[in-house]
């Protein structure tokens, strides 16, 4: 008889696993509702930047995009709802911010600088210390990060599940419940289709140089030449800028070519940044080279936001690189490790074609701006 | 009682097994077996006097009499018309003939269909025709070889690809403190260079067969200490192949490649 009980059991056990959990947001029977996809095509300007590399598992969507946005600007992602992505990451700044550090919940610091998000599906390496490879995983680490967001998995998820906006948007983005895989695919979906095209230099690059200003042609000129000196006057011709920041995303992709550098900012380092994970000494001091689209309005500058202004950042790259920085760019070091001493007339040349790189469109594109606010 | 028993957990048992198995999907349908294609995996390797070339460790002893020491950073390069010679003489485009080969991120294999045969040499192009080095970057699939985004391998404003990309560091000894900067970036028009590498040693040529059906691998050696071959850095650690003086220098450096010949297909 006992037995008897005990196969009744395993049977009954063996059974009922097979059943799918009806609390599985993932396992939800589909709705009807299919949504709306979109053509990567209409978001991303093939014709200036080439069509990025997409993740295959995760296509644009209308719905898709609108739940990534609605999650970007929400603060019930924050352990105390009190913050959201986009408290550190503004759309006027580029979505940076223009503090030194940000604050979390709890008014607790974060260690770096908050960075500038536009461009993202170009991009392979995330965060300034280029820990992460993707973009759904990266979502998921301010969330959780104790000076940021302070919030648990766990209980986002049944606190989105709570929530009627995202029941029905989940519902209608991914046929699912409310849930923290589908939530990263669809912050990921949004900050993909933040993309920064229409700057002045946009429109002039590559080469027209007819539409700049004179001050501004002798700032591209500077910009896009290799660093040398003129023999009679001694001053800089070029101040090789584009190695690490050239192109028409002003950015440089690949690690290994200037995409993770040191740029001479230190010659101790108390933020190992690259080597801090990948162990190596030789990566020490090294970060992920920041687009300079839109550089007017994301500072202070430097992983540290060290620099306030950008005329802090020229004198920088004119005056005071540390040259026995002990991993420094092998790029800039092969300058003969002399310092550019550009002239002030240079500094504001140089400014001034940086200056063409901000896309007001894109600071004030209604697309990225906060659906909740009225 | 001891029969009951052991009937109980057979039982249990099978029916625990059947349990798990049910939970299963339905298997995926397997596709009929596809026989074997004809290729070869095209294995480029960079070395340093026969040594696998290491990046960010260590310092190789640059081959000139004043013993300079060499670390990279970083070994890419573009090569267009990438083909194979038959030993008739007959080419054969690998792929559409673009690779960018990436030694530090082991992007070095390649695997190619390619008819069975005979081969007696591999023929590439270092860099480009001038009409693709100057025409649209951004006309290349996101994941093809001249995708500028992809392999950061294309001077955006200034126009045009690198051909060869190698930074890294040298020092005047190995006691010596500081390092100084190495960065050899082949570029424009005047530097492309066609290259026939034979299958074999200046010992005798020989070929390699690709049969049917199978996967043949073919070693192709990039021996990157030839390179340097009595190039004196303290006098020229960059070139990015514009001016007078580093024109020069990356002539000499790639007369190197051809004079000393850096590239090897070892005989199988």
């Amino acid at each position: 008889m006992k037995q008897g009980l005990i196969i009744l059991g395993v049977l009954i056990l063996g059974l009922s696993s097979c059943r799918k959990d009806p609390e599985d947001p993932l396992h939800k029977t589909p709705s009807s509702y299919k949504p709306t996809l979109v053509d990567p095509a209409t978001i991303f300007p093939v014709g200036k930047f080439g069509m990025p590399q997409l993740p295959s598992d995760n296509p644009f969507t209308e719905e898709g995009i609108y739940l990534g946005r609605m999650l970007f600007y929400d603060p019930i992602l924050s352990f105390d709802s009190s913050i959201s992505c986009g408290s550190c990451h503004k759309q006027e700044y580029a979505f940076a911010e223009p503090k030194k550090f940000s604050t979390g919940i709890f008014g607790l610091q974060t260690g770096r600088n908050s960075s500038s998000l536009y461009n993202l599906a170009y991009s392979r390496k995330f965060f300034w210390d280029a820990r992460q490879s993707t973009l759904r995983e990266q979502v998921f680490e301010p969330i959780q990060a104790h000076n940021e967001m302070a919030m648990t998995l766990p209980f986002l998820a049944k606190r989105l599940a709570r929530t009627d906006r995202y029941i029905e948007y989940f519902d209608k983005a991914f046929g699912s419940n409310p849930n923290v895989f589908d939530m990263s695919k669809a912050l990921e979906q949004f900050l993909m289709t933040l993309v920064s095209k229409d700057s002045r230099f946009n429109g002039f690059f590559p080469g027209k140089f007819s539409l700049l200003s004179d001050t501004e042609k002798r700032g591209a000129l500077l910009f896009n030449g290799l660093v040398d000196f003129d023999m009679v006057t001694g001053l800089a011709t070029g101040t090789d800028c584009f190695h690490c920041h050239g192109g028409a995303l002003a950015q440089q992709n690949n690690p290994d070519m200037g995409g993770i550098a040191n740029n001479g900012l230190d010659g101790n380092f108390t933020d190992k940044g690259y080597g801090a994970i990948t162990g190596n000494p030789a990566d020490r001091g090294l970060f992920k080279t920041p687009s300079l689209l839109n550089i007017a309005v994301t500072g202070p500058y430097m992983h540290d936001g060290r620099f306030a202004t950008l005329d802090e950042v020229i004198d920088h790259y004119s005056d005071n690189v540390n040259y026995l920085s002990p991993t420094i760019s092998p790029m800039m070091a092969a300058h003969g490790n002399k310092q550019l001493k550009l002239t002030p007339q240079q500094k504001a040349d140089l400014k001034a074609f940086l200056l063409t790189m901000t896309d007001s469109a894109f600071l004030t594109n209604p697309a990225y701006s906060n659906p909740f606010k009225k | 009682m001891k029969k009951w028993s052991k009937w109980f957990w057979v039982l249990t048992m099978s029916i625990m097994a059947f349990s798990v198995q049910s939970c299963e999907e339905n298997p995926p349908i397997v596709p009929p077996v596809v026989e074997g294609k004809t290729s070869i995996d095209l294995n480029f390797s960079a070395l340093w006097n026969g040594q696998p070339l290491t990046f960010l460790t260590g310092w190789f002893e640059q081959p000139s009499p004043q013993k300079e020491y060499v670390q990279f950073f970083n070994f890419g390069m573009i090569v267009s018309k990438l083909r194979l010679v038959k030993e008739d003489g007959t080419e054969v485009l690998l792929g559409d003939g673009y690779q960018w080969i990436d030694f530090k991120k082991q992007r070095t294999k390649f695997n190619y269909e390619v008819p069975v045969g005979k081969y007696k040499a591999v023929r590439f192009t270092l860099g480009l025709d001038s009409a693709i080095n100057h025409g649209d970057p951004n006309q290349w699939g996101a994941e093809h070889p001249l995708n500028g985004n992809l392999t950061g391998m294309h001077w955006g404003w200034a126009g045009g690809y690198i051909f060869q990309a190698i930074d890294g560091n040298y020092k005047d000894s190995l006691t010596d403190k500081y390092t100084k900067g190495m960065s050899f970036h082949t570029a424009t028009d005047v530097m492309v260079r066609n290259f026939e590498v034979p299958v074999g040693t200046s010992m005798g040529a020989a070929t390699f067969e690709v049969k049917e059906k199978a996967t043949t691998p073919v070693q192709f050696n990039y021996h990157i200490n030839r390179y340097y071959q009595g190039i004196e850095l303290k006098k020229g650690s960059v070139s990015h192949s514009e001016g007078i003086k580093e024109t020069a220098l990356m002539q000499k450096l790639l007369e190197n490649l051809k004079v000393n010949s850096a590239f090897e297909i070892p005989t199988p």
